[in-house]
Protein backbone atom coordinates (compact mmCIF):
# COMPACT_ATOMS: atom_id res chain seq x y z
CA UNK A 1 0.00 0.00 0.00
CA UNK A 2 1.03 3.74 -0.72
CA UNK A 3 0.52 6.19 1.59
CA UNK A 4 -0.30 9.94 0.40
CA UNK A 5 3.17 11.60 2.20
CA UNK A 6 3.52 15.15 1.84
CA UNK A 7 7.44 15.77 1.85
CA UNK A 8 8.69 18.91 2.88
CA UNK A 9 11.75 21.63 3.85
CA UNK A 10 13.27 20.77 7.57
CA UNK A 11 12.60 24.05 9.45
CA UNK A 12 16.24 23.12 11.25
CA UNK A 13 18.57 21.67 8.62
CA UNK A 14 16.56 23.19 5.39
CA UNK A 15 17.45 20.15 3.63
CA UNK A 16 14.40 19.99 0.35
CA UNK A 17 11.58 17.29 1.11
CA UNK A 18 13.34 15.13 4.29
CA UNK A 19 10.26 15.74 6.64
CA UNK A 20 7.34 13.55 5.30
CA UNK A 21 3.98 13.89 6.74
CA UNK A 22 0.61 11.97 5.95
CA UNK A 23 -2.67 13.82 6.72
CA UNK A 24 -3.17 12.40 10.21
CA UNK A 25 0.70 13.49 11.60
CA UNK A 26 1.83 16.19 13.03
CA UNK A 27 4.87 15.22 13.80
CA UNK A 28 8.33 13.33 12.33
CA UNK A 29 11.51 13.01 12.28
CA UNK A 30 13.85 14.87 9.54
CA UNK A 31 16.02 12.50 7.64
CA UNK A 32 18.31 14.66 6.82
CA UNK A 33 19.45 15.54 10.88
CA UNK A 34 17.23 12.93 12.54
CA UNK A 35 15.44 15.89 14.48
CA UNK A 36 11.72 16.16 15.48
CA UNK A 37 9.83 18.37 13.50
CA UNK A 38 6.52 19.45 13.90
CA UNK A 39 3.55 20.69 11.45
CA UNK A 40 0.48 22.47 10.96
CA UNK A 41 -0.80 20.65 8.05
CA UNK A 42 -3.80 22.67 5.59
CA UNK A 43 -5.69 21.27 3.51
CA UNK A 44 -3.88 23.43 0.73
CA UNK A 45 -1.23 20.44 1.52
CA UNK A 46 -2.89 17.47 -0.28
CA UNK A 47 -5.28 19.37 -3.01
CA UNK A 48 -3.61 19.58 -6.65
CA UNK A 49 -2.99 23.22 -7.43
CA UNK A 50 -4.78 23.96 -10.44
CA UNK A 51 -3.48 27.06 -12.29
CA UNK A 52 -5.69 28.57 -14.61
CA UNK A 53 -6.09 27.14 -18.16
CA UNK A 54 -3.62 28.39 -20.46
CA UNK A 55 -3.61 29.17 -23.43
CA UNK A 56 -7.59 29.73 -23.39
CA UNK A 57 -10.05 29.25 -26.34
CA UNK A 58 -9.82 31.46 -29.17
CA UNK A 59 -12.64 34.06 -29.03
CA UNK A 60 -15.59 33.57 -31.02
CA UNK A 61 -17.18 36.57 -32.50
CA UNK A 62 -18.70 39.16 -30.23
CA UNK A 63 -16.74 38.22 -27.51
CA UNK A 64 -14.33 40.56 -25.93
CA UNK A 65 -10.67 39.63 -26.38
CA UNK A 66 -7.42 40.43 -24.59
CA UNK A 67 -5.83 43.61 -24.74
CA UNK A 68 -2.44 42.02 -24.88
CA UNK A 69 -2.95 38.93 -27.47
CA UNK A 70 -5.63 39.51 -29.42
CA UNK A 71 -6.15 35.66 -29.76
CA UNK A 72 -7.53 35.05 -26.94
CA UNK A 73 -10.83 35.98 -24.99
CA UNK A 74 -10.58 38.51 -22.33
CA UNK A 75 -11.61 36.99 -18.69
CA UNK A 76 -11.53 39.93 -16.49
CA UNK A 77 -10.51 43.51 -16.58
CA UNK A 78 -7.36 44.75 -14.50
CA UNK A 79 -8.58 46.46 -11.37
CA UNK A 80 -5.49 48.97 -11.97
CA UNK A 81 -5.86 50.48 -15.38
CA UNK A 82 -9.26 48.70 -16.25
CA UNK A 83 -8.08 46.86 -19.85
CA UNK A 84 -9.97 43.90 -20.39
CA UNK A 85 -6.84 40.78 -20.30
CA UNK A 86 -7.17 36.90 -20.14
CA UNK A 87 -6.45 34.26 -17.75
CA UNK A 88 -2.88 34.61 -18.87
CA UNK A 89 -2.29 37.99 -18.43
CA UNK A 90 -3.56 38.75 -15.29
CA UNK A 91 -2.84 37.86 -11.84
CA UNK A 92 -4.62 37.43 -8.54
CA UNK A 93 -3.20 40.27 -5.61
CA UNK A 94 -5.15 39.35 -2.94
CA UNK A 95 -9.04 40.06 -4.11
CA UNK A 96 -7.66 42.34 -6.91
CA UNK A 97 -7.13 41.31 -10.33
CA UNK A 98 -4.36 43.22 -12.29
CA UNK A 99 -2.98 42.74 -15.61
CA UNK A 100 0.91 41.77 -15.30
CA UNK A 101 2.25 44.93 -16.88
CA UNK A 102 0.59 46.81 -13.92
CA UNK A 103 1.72 44.23 -11.61
CA UNK A 104 5.24 44.96 -12.81
CA UNK A 105 4.73 48.30 -12.71
CA UNK A 106 2.91 48.27 -8.86
CA UNK A 107 5.70 46.50 -7.27
CA UNK A 108 8.93 48.09 -8.98
CA UNK A 109 7.95 51.69 -8.66
CA UNK A 110 5.90 51.29 -5.47
CA UNK A 111 3.39 53.34 -6.15
CA UNK A 112 0.77 51.22 -4.24
CA UNK A 113 2.35 50.09 -0.64
CA UNK A 114 -0.19 46.93 -1.12
CA UNK A 115 2.21 45.68 -4.04
CA UNK A 116 5.34 47.30 -3.13
CA UNK A 117 8.28 44.33 -2.51
CA UNK A 118 10.89 46.35 -0.75
CA UNK A 119 11.83 50.17 0.50
CA UNK A 120 15.07 51.17 1.28
CA UNK A 121 15.03 53.25 4.93
CA UNK A 122 16.62 56.58 4.37
CA UNK A 123 16.35 57.71 7.59
CA UNK A 124 18.11 55.00 9.38
CA UNK A 125 20.58 55.68 6.65
CA UNK A 126 20.90 58.73 7.02
CA UNK A 127 21.08 58.21 11.00
CA UNK A 128 23.95 55.80 10.80
CA UNK A 129 25.89 57.65 8.36
CA UNK A 130 25.95 60.62 11.06
CA UNK A 131 25.97 58.70 13.82
CA UNK A 132 29.11 58.53 16.15
CA UNK A 133 30.15 54.65 15.59
CA UNK A 134 31.48 55.68 11.94
CA UNK A 135 33.12 58.91 13.14
CA UNK A 136 34.41 57.10 15.67
CA UNK A 137 36.04 54.68 13.48
CA UNK A 138 36.86 56.64 10.53
CA UNK A 139 37.34 59.86 12.00
CA UNK A 140 38.03 61.63 8.59
CA UNK A 141 34.51 60.01 7.15
CA UNK A 142 32.45 62.71 8.73
CA UNK A 143 34.27 65.09 6.46
CA UNK A 144 31.99 63.92 3.78
CA UNK A 145 29.64 61.86 5.65
CA UNK A 146 27.88 65.10 7.34
CA UNK A 147 27.36 67.32 4.24
CA UNK A 148 26.05 64.00 2.35
CA UNK A 149 23.57 63.00 5.77
CA UNK A 150 22.09 66.54 5.30
CA UNK A 151 21.35 66.32 1.50
CA UNK A 152 20.33 62.59 1.65
CA UNK A 153 17.73 63.63 4.58
CA UNK A 154 16.47 66.91 2.59
CA UNK A 155 15.93 65.04 -0.54
CA UNK A 156 14.32 62.25 1.24
CA UNK A 157 12.34 64.19 3.41
CA UNK A 158 9.32 63.20 1.57
CA UNK A 159 9.77 59.96 0.54
CA UNK A 160 8.15 56.77 2.23
CA UNK A 161 9.80 55.31 5.20
CA UNK A 162 8.91 51.83 6.66
CA UNK A 163 5.46 50.08 6.10
CA UNK A 164 5.15 50.47 9.34
CA UNK A 165 4.13 54.10 10.01
CA UNK A 166 6.80 56.12 11.87
CA UNK A 167 7.40 59.61 12.94
CA UNK A 168 10.95 61.39 11.35
CA UNK A 169 12.14 61.26 14.73
CA UNK A 170 15.04 59.56 12.97
CA UNK A 171 15.83 61.63 10.37
CA UNK A 172 15.40 64.64 12.39
CA UNK A 173 17.93 63.30 14.73
CA UNK A 174 20.27 62.50 12.05
CA UNK A 175 19.89 65.90 10.44
CA UNK A 176 21.22 67.35 13.95
CA UNK A 177 23.93 65.26 14.29
CA UNK A 178 25.22 66.43 11.15
CA UNK A 179 24.60 69.84 10.99
CA UNK A 180 26.40 69.62 14.33
CA UNK A 181 29.44 68.17 12.85
CA UNK A 182 29.37 70.21 9.92
CA UNK A 183 29.20 73.47 12.52
CA UNK A 184 32.83 71.87 14.30
CA UNK A 185 34.26 71.39 11.32
CA UNK A 186 33.23 75.33 10.07
CA UNK A 187 34.24 76.56 13.60
CA UNK A 188 37.87 74.34 13.45
CA UNK A 189 38.40 75.62 10.05
CA UNK A 190 37.82 79.12 11.52
CA UNK A 191 40.05 78.66 14.01
CA UNK A 192 42.73 77.07 11.85
CA UNK A 193 42.55 80.08 9.37
CA UNK A 194 42.87 82.83 12.29
CA UNK A 195 45.98 81.04 13.96
CA UNK A 196 47.63 81.13 10.50
CA UNK A 197 46.64 84.93 10.01
CA UNK A 198 48.31 85.71 13.64
CA UNK A 199 51.17 83.38 12.51
CA UNK B 1 4.71 50.22 20.36
CA UNK B 2 4.66 50.76 17.14
CA UNK B 3 1.53 51.39 15.01
CA UNK B 4 0.05 48.54 12.46
CA UNK B 5 0.11 49.16 8.63
CA UNK B 6 -3.26 50.31 7.27
CA UNK B 7 -5.71 47.56 7.27
CA UNK B 8 -2.90 45.10 9.05
CA UNK B 9 -3.21 43.61 12.45
CA UNK B 10 0.14 43.36 14.45
CA UNK B 11 1.10 39.14 15.14
CA UNK B 12 5.09 39.57 15.93
CA UNK B 13 6.92 42.36 16.10
CA UNK B 14 11.20 41.66 16.47
CA UNK B 15 12.02 45.32 16.15
CA UNK B 16 14.76 45.34 13.37
CA UNK B 17 14.84 41.06 13.20
CA UNK B 18 11.54 41.93 11.27
CA UNK B 19 7.88 41.74 11.98
CA UNK B 20 4.66 39.63 10.96
CA UNK B 21 1.27 41.16 9.93
CA UNK B 22 -2.21 40.49 9.33
CA UNK B 23 -4.25 41.25 6.94
CA UNK B 24 -7.62 39.77 5.94
CA UNK B 25 -6.72 37.70 3.12
CA UNK B 26 -2.66 37.47 3.81
CA UNK B 27 0.44 37.73 5.97
CA UNK B 28 3.01 40.23 5.27
CA UNK B 29 6.16 39.18 6.69
CA UNK B 30 8.62 42.24 6.59
CA UNK B 31 12.22 41.21 6.54
CA UNK B 32 15.66 43.55 7.18
CA UNK B 33 18.40 44.13 5.96
CA UNK B 34 20.72 45.12 8.30
CA UNK B 35 23.89 46.77 9.38
CA UNK B 36 23.53 47.92 12.77
CA UNK B 37 20.40 49.63 12.25
CA UNK B 38 17.23 48.31 9.45
CA UNK B 39 18.59 49.83 6.13
CA UNK B 40 16.40 48.11 4.09
CA UNK B 41 12.91 46.27 4.51
CA UNK B 42 11.88 43.27 2.14
CA UNK B 43 8.11 42.44 2.05
CA UNK B 44 6.47 39.03 1.38
CA UNK B 45 2.74 38.21 1.20
CA UNK B 46 1.69 35.06 2.01
CA UNK B 47 -1.61 34.28 0.92
CA UNK B 48 -3.78 32.24 3.39
CA UNK B 49 -5.48 30.21 0.82
CA UNK B 50 -1.83 29.25 -0.43
CA UNK B 51 0.14 27.91 2.65
CA UNK B 52 -0.07 24.62 2.80
CA UNK B 53 1.99 23.75 6.23
CA UNK B 54 3.49 25.70 8.87
CA UNK B 55 6.64 23.37 10.32
CA UNK B 56 8.42 23.99 13.37
CA UNK B 57 11.47 22.27 14.89
CA UNK B 58 14.12 23.07 17.90
CA UNK B 59 17.05 24.58 16.68
CA UNK B 60 20.95 24.58 17.49
CA UNK B 61 20.65 28.49 18.72
CA UNK B 62 19.69 27.72 22.35
CA UNK B 63 22.76 25.48 23.17
CA UNK B 64 24.59 27.72 21.23
CA UNK B 65 23.63 30.29 23.36
CA UNK B 66 23.79 28.55 26.73
CA UNK B 67 27.28 27.54 25.47
CA UNK B 68 28.40 31.33 24.73
CA UNK B 69 27.16 32.69 28.29
CA UNK B 70 28.15 29.70 30.66
CA UNK B 71 31.72 30.24 28.78
CA UNK B 72 31.85 33.89 29.92
CA UNK B 73 30.27 32.96 33.21
CA UNK B 74 32.86 30.14 33.86
CA UNK B 75 35.75 32.30 32.63
CA UNK B 76 34.97 35.32 34.74
CA UNK B 77 34.88 33.07 37.66
CA UNK B 78 38.18 31.34 36.61
CA UNK B 79 40.08 35.02 36.48
CA UNK B 80 38.65 35.43 40.02
CA UNK B 81 40.11 32.31 41.35
CA UNK B 82 43.36 32.98 39.55
CA UNK B 83 43.65 36.44 40.85
CA UNK B 84 41.88 35.46 44.33
CA UNK B 85 39.08 36.85 45.89
CA UNK B 86 40.64 39.91 47.66
CA UNK B 87 42.22 42.13 44.45
CA UNK B 88 39.81 44.21 44.00
CA UNK B 89 40.26 44.92 40.47
CA UNK B 90 39.70 41.37 40.20
CA UNK B 91 36.53 41.11 41.50
CA UNK B 92 35.31 44.25 39.68
CA UNK B 93 36.41 42.97 36.55
CA UNK B 94 34.69 39.58 37.06
CA UNK B 95 31.67 40.95 38.22
CA UNK B 96 31.55 43.30 35.04
CA UNK B 97 31.57 40.06 32.66
CA UNK B 98 30.05 37.55 34.86
CA UNK B 99 26.52 39.88 36.15
CA UNK B 100 25.30 40.74 32.03
CA UNK B 101 26.56 37.00 31.41
CA UNK B 102 23.89 35.56 34.41
CA UNK B 103 21.41 38.17 33.58
CA UNK B 104 21.28 36.96 29.44
CA UNK B 105 21.09 33.46 30.42
CA UNK B 106 18.44 33.68 33.00
CA UNK B 107 17.08 35.51 30.11
CA UNK B 108 17.25 32.92 27.42
CA UNK B 109 15.81 30.35 30.48
CA UNK B 110 12.98 32.48 30.77
CA UNK B 111 12.21 33.37 27.25
CA UNK B 112 12.26 29.14 26.40
CA UNK B 113 13.19 26.92 23.65
CA UNK B 114 14.41 28.27 20.41
CA UNK B 115 12.76 27.30 17.86
CA UNK B 116 12.72 28.05 13.52
CA UNK B 117 9.71 28.22 11.54
CA UNK B 118 8.96 27.77 7.78
CA UNK B 119 5.56 28.18 6.15
CA UNK B 120 5.40 25.72 2.93
CA UNK B 121 3.23 27.68 0.47
CA UNK B 122 2.48 26.21 -3.09
CA UNK B 123 5.45 28.01 -4.75
CA UNK B 124 8.16 27.13 -2.26
CA UNK B 125 9.12 27.48 1.51
CA UNK B 126 9.54 30.90 3.21
CA UNK B 127 12.32 30.58 6.55
CA UNK B 128 10.72 33.88 9.10
CA UNK B 129 13.94 34.27 10.49
CA UNK B 130 12.46 36.51 12.92
CA UNK B 131 10.62 33.58 14.93
CA UNK B 132 13.49 32.14 17.03
CA UNK B 133 11.05 31.07 20.27
CA UNK B 134 8.93 28.63 20.40
CA UNK B 135 6.51 30.99 22.44
CA UNK B 136 6.62 33.11 19.11
CA UNK B 137 5.74 29.83 16.96
CA UNK B 138 2.54 29.15 18.98
CA UNK B 139 1.36 32.65 19.04
CA UNK B 140 1.70 32.55 15.02
CA UNK B 141 -0.60 29.27 14.81
CA UNK B 142 -2.78 30.29 17.27
CA UNK B 143 -3.50 33.55 14.88
CA UNK B 144 -3.01 31.45 11.15
CA UNK B 145 -4.39 28.37 11.51
CA UNK B 146 -8.26 29.72 11.66
CA UNK B 147 -7.70 31.74 9.08
CA UNK B 148 -5.82 29.64 6.80
CA UNK B 149 -8.51 26.87 7.64
CA UNK B 150 -11.38 29.51 6.62
CA UNK B 151 -9.65 30.51 3.53
CA UNK B 152 -9.06 27.08 2.39
CA UNK B 153 -12.89 26.18 3.10
CA UNK B 154 -13.99 24.78 0.10
CA UNK B 155 -10.90 22.30 -0.30
CA UNK B 156 -11.70 18.53 0.46
CA UNK B 157 -8.42 16.14 1.45
CA UNK B 158 -10.92 13.31 0.35
CA UNK B 159 -8.15 12.80 -2.65
CA UNK B 160 -4.93 12.97 -0.63
CA UNK B 161 -2.46 13.68 -3.51
CA UNK B 162 0.18 15.87 -2.06
CA UNK B 163 0.88 18.95 -4.21
CA UNK B 164 4.69 19.18 -4.84
CA UNK B 165 3.59 20.61 -8.72
CA UNK B 166 4.40 24.06 -8.13
CA UNK B 167 8.31 23.12 -6.41
CA UNK B 168 11.42 23.47 -8.88
CA UNK B 169 12.99 19.81 -6.73
CA UNK B 170 12.07 16.60 -8.31
CA UNK B 171 9.98 14.29 -6.27
CA UNK B 172 10.98 12.08 -4.28
CA UNK B 173 9.28 8.78 -5.19
CA UNK B 174 6.14 7.55 -2.56
CA UNK B 175 7.77 4.50 -0.32
CA UNK B 176 5.31 2.14 1.53
CA UNK B 177 6.05 3.73 4.99
CA UNK B 178 4.97 1.53 7.74
CA UNK B 179 2.65 3.00 10.60
CA UNK B 180 5.03 4.90 13.31
CA UNK B 181 8.07 3.46 12.12
CA UNK B 182 11.11 5.70 12.87
CA UNK B 183 13.26 6.62 9.34
CA UNK B 184 16.59 4.67 8.85
CA UNK B 185 19.52 5.49 11.57
CA UNK B 186 22.52 6.71 10.32
CA UNK B 187 25.99 5.77 11.77
CA UNK B 188 28.70 8.01 12.81
CA UNK B 189 30.99 9.86 10.15
CA UNK B 190 34.80 7.73 9.75
CA UNK B 191 36.19 10.83 11.07
CA UNK B 192 34.19 10.76 14.26
CA UNK B 193 36.11 7.38 15.70
CA UNK B 194 40.10 9.18 15.03
CA UNK B 195 38.44 12.67 16.82
CA UNK B 196 37.91 10.87 20.17
CA UNK B 197 40.67 8.86 20.12
CA UNK B 198 42.99 11.87 19.31
CA UNK B 199 41.14 13.31 22.02
CA UNK B 200 41.76 10.72 24.51
CA UNK B 201 45.20 10.74 23.35
CA UNK B 202 45.63 14.51 24.12
CA UNK B 203 44.05 14.16 27.86
CA UNK B 204 46.36 11.50 28.21
CA UNK B 205 49.36 13.93 27.31
CA UNK B 206 47.85 16.75 29.43
CA UNK B 207 47.86 14.58 32.06
CA UNK B 208 51.47 13.41 31.31
CA UNK B 209 53.21 16.69 30.40
CA UNK B 210 52.55 17.27 34.24
CA UNK B 211 55.32 15.06 34.86
CA UNK B 212 56.97 14.49 31.91
CA UNK B 213 58.45 18.39 31.50
CA UNK B 214 59.59 18.98 27.99
CA UNK B 215 58.66 21.37 24.79
CA UNK B 216 58.16 18.49 23.04
CA UNK B 217 55.19 17.05 25.09
CA UNK B 218 53.75 20.31 24.96
CA UNK B 219 54.11 20.67 20.74
CA UNK B 220 52.89 16.89 21.22
CA UNK B 221 49.54 17.88 22.76
CA UNK B 222 48.60 21.17 21.48
CA UNK B 223 48.69 19.19 17.79
CA UNK B 224 46.29 16.43 19.39
CA UNK B 225 43.99 19.17 20.28
CA UNK B 226 43.87 21.00 17.10
CA UNK B 227 43.83 17.53 15.27
CA UNK B 228 40.94 16.37 17.82
CA UNK B 229 39.35 19.95 17.31
CA UNK B 230 39.12 19.56 13.31
CA UNK B 231 38.31 16.41 12.96
CA UNK B 232 35.24 16.70 14.92
CA UNK B 233 34.09 19.79 13.06
CA UNK B 234 34.71 17.76 9.81
CA UNK B 235 32.83 14.77 11.58
CA UNK B 236 29.72 17.60 12.88
CA UNK B 237 29.44 19.26 9.22
CA UNK B 238 29.79 16.79 6.99
CA UNK B 239 28.38 14.59 8.50
CA UNK B 240 25.12 16.76 9.13
CA UNK B 241 24.53 17.28 13.05
CA UNK B 242 25.68 16.24 16.46
CA UNK B 243 24.43 12.64 16.02
CA UNK B 244 27.35 12.08 13.57
CA UNK B 245 29.74 12.64 15.95
CA UNK B 246 28.22 10.53 18.46
CA UNK B 247 25.99 12.16 20.59
CA UNK B 248 24.95 15.82 21.13
CA UNK B 249 25.77 15.91 24.80
CA UNK B 250 29.44 14.40 24.38
CA UNK B 251 30.11 16.92 21.51
CA UNK B 252 29.37 19.80 22.98
CA UNK B 253 31.21 19.06 26.14
CA UNK B 254 34.34 17.81 24.20
CA UNK B 255 33.98 21.09 22.24
CA UNK B 256 33.75 23.03 26.01
CA UNK B 257 36.41 20.95 27.84
CA UNK B 258 39.07 21.20 24.57
CA UNK B 259 37.95 25.11 24.51
CA UNK B 260 38.26 25.23 28.80
CA UNK B 261 41.54 23.17 28.67
CA UNK B 262 43.01 25.47 25.61
CA UNK B 263 42.43 29.18 27.82
CA UNK B 264 43.41 27.52 30.70
CA UNK B 265 46.28 26.95 29.52
CA UNK B 266 47.00 30.15 28.13
CA UNK B 267 45.57 31.76 31.00
CA UNK B 268 48.06 29.37 33.30
CA UNK B 269 51.36 30.33 30.66
CA UNK B 270 50.44 34.59 31.89
CA UNK B 271 50.42 33.99 35.28
CA UNK B 272 54.06 31.86 35.16
CA UNK B 273 55.33 34.77 33.11
CA UNK B 274 54.06 37.61 35.22
CA UNK B 275 55.72 35.64 38.19
CA UNK B 276 58.43 35.06 36.48
CA UNK B 277 58.56 38.61 35.48
CA UNK B 278 58.56 39.66 39.34
CA UNK B 279 60.97 37.54 39.98
CA UNK B 280 63.31 39.38 37.32
CA UNK B 281 64.01 36.32 35.26
CA UNK B 282 62.02 37.76 32.44
CA UNK B 283 64.41 37.08 29.64
CA UNK B 284 62.73 36.32 26.49
CA UNK B 285 63.42 33.02 25.87
CA UNK B 286 62.26 31.83 29.68
CA UNK B 287 58.71 33.80 28.65
CA UNK B 288 58.57 31.95 25.26
CA UNK B 289 59.13 28.78 27.09
CA UNK B 290 56.42 29.27 29.22
CA UNK B 291 54.30 30.24 27.03
CA UNK B 292 54.65 26.82 25.17
CA UNK B 293 54.75 24.61 28.42
CA UNK B 294 51.68 26.03 29.87
CA UNK B 295 50.54 23.06 31.89
CA UNK B 296 54.23 22.08 33.22
CA UNK B 297 54.32 25.33 35.26
CA UNK B 298 51.91 23.99 37.19
CA UNK B 299 53.38 22.49 40.09
CA UNK B 300 56.23 24.87 40.37
CA UNK B 301 55.09 28.29 39.46
CA UNK B 302 51.33 28.11 40.17
CA UNK B 303 49.56 27.66 43.51
CA UNK B 304 47.66 24.96 44.56
CA UNK B 305 44.18 25.86 43.49
CA UNK B 306 45.39 26.04 39.78
CA UNK B 307 46.85 22.73 40.09
CA UNK B 308 43.34 21.09 41.58
CA UNK B 309 41.58 22.99 38.57
CA UNK B 310 43.72 21.65 36.12
CA UNK B 311 43.65 18.33 37.36
CA UNK B 312 39.93 18.65 36.71
CA UNK B 313 40.15 20.10 33.14
CA UNK B 314 42.31 17.04 32.35
CA UNK B 315 39.87 14.66 34.20
CA UNK B 316 36.96 16.19 32.62
CA UNK B 317 38.78 16.01 28.95
CA UNK B 318 39.45 12.28 29.48
CA UNK B 319 36.10 11.62 30.83
CA UNK B 320 34.46 13.11 27.41
CA UNK B 321 37.02 11.92 25.00
CA UNK B 322 35.89 8.40 26.25
CA UNK B 323 32.14 8.79 26.93
CA UNK B 324 32.38 10.20 22.98
CA UNK B 325 34.08 7.41 21.66
CA UNK B 326 31.82 4.55 23.60
CA UNK B 327 28.80 6.30 22.26
CA UNK B 328 30.39 6.85 18.92
CA UNK B 329 31.25 2.99 18.96
CA UNK B 330 27.51 2.20 20.69
CA UNK B 331 25.73 3.86 17.89
CA UNK B 332 27.99 2.05 14.89
CA UNK B 333 27.07 -0.92 16.89
CA UNK B 334 23.21 -0.19 16.72
CA UNK B 335 22.80 0.46 13.03
CA UNK B 336 24.72 -2.55 12.00
CA UNK B 337 22.37 -4.39 14.57
CA UNK B 338 19.56 -2.66 12.72
CA UNK B 339 20.32 -3.49 8.96
CA UNK B 340 20.80 -7.03 10.23
CA UNK B 341 17.79 -7.60 11.30
CA UNK B 342 15.50 -5.45 8.78
CA UNK B 343 15.50 -3.46 5.56
CA UNK B 344 16.08 -0.43 6.20
CA UNK B 345 13.67 2.69 4.56
CA UNK B 346 14.78 5.31 2.77
CA UNK B 347 13.33 8.41 1.40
Amino acid sequence: MTSATVWLACPACKSPKSAGFRPDTASTTCLACRKPVEALLLPRAFKPFSPPPLPSAPPALGDAVCFYDAAQKATCLCSQCGVLVSDSWSANWGNRKVCLRCLEKLRESGRDSNFESSRLMWDNICLLLSSTIFILIFPYFAIIAAPATIVLGIRTWNHPRSLVPRSRFRLIVALILASLQVLGMLVGIYFIIQALLDS
Amino acid sequence: MSKAPEGYQPLLNRGTRGSLWLADDHLLVIESTRFLLCLKETYRRLDFANIQAVLHAKSQRGTWLIALFSTFLISSLAILALAGFDSTSARFFSGAMALPSLVALVAHFIKGQTCSLTIQTTVRPWQLTMVTRRSHVLQILAALEPRCREAQQDISINSPTPDLSATSIPLPPLVPVPDNSPPPMTGTHPAAIPAWLCLLAFATMMGGEMIWNSIAATLIMLGLATLSFVLLMIAFTRGGGTLATGGRGVFFCALSTLGISMLGGYAAAMTSMMQASIRGDSSELSSEVSMLRALSAFPEECPDAVSIAAMAIIALTGLSAAAGLLAAMHRNRLVRTSRESSTPLSP
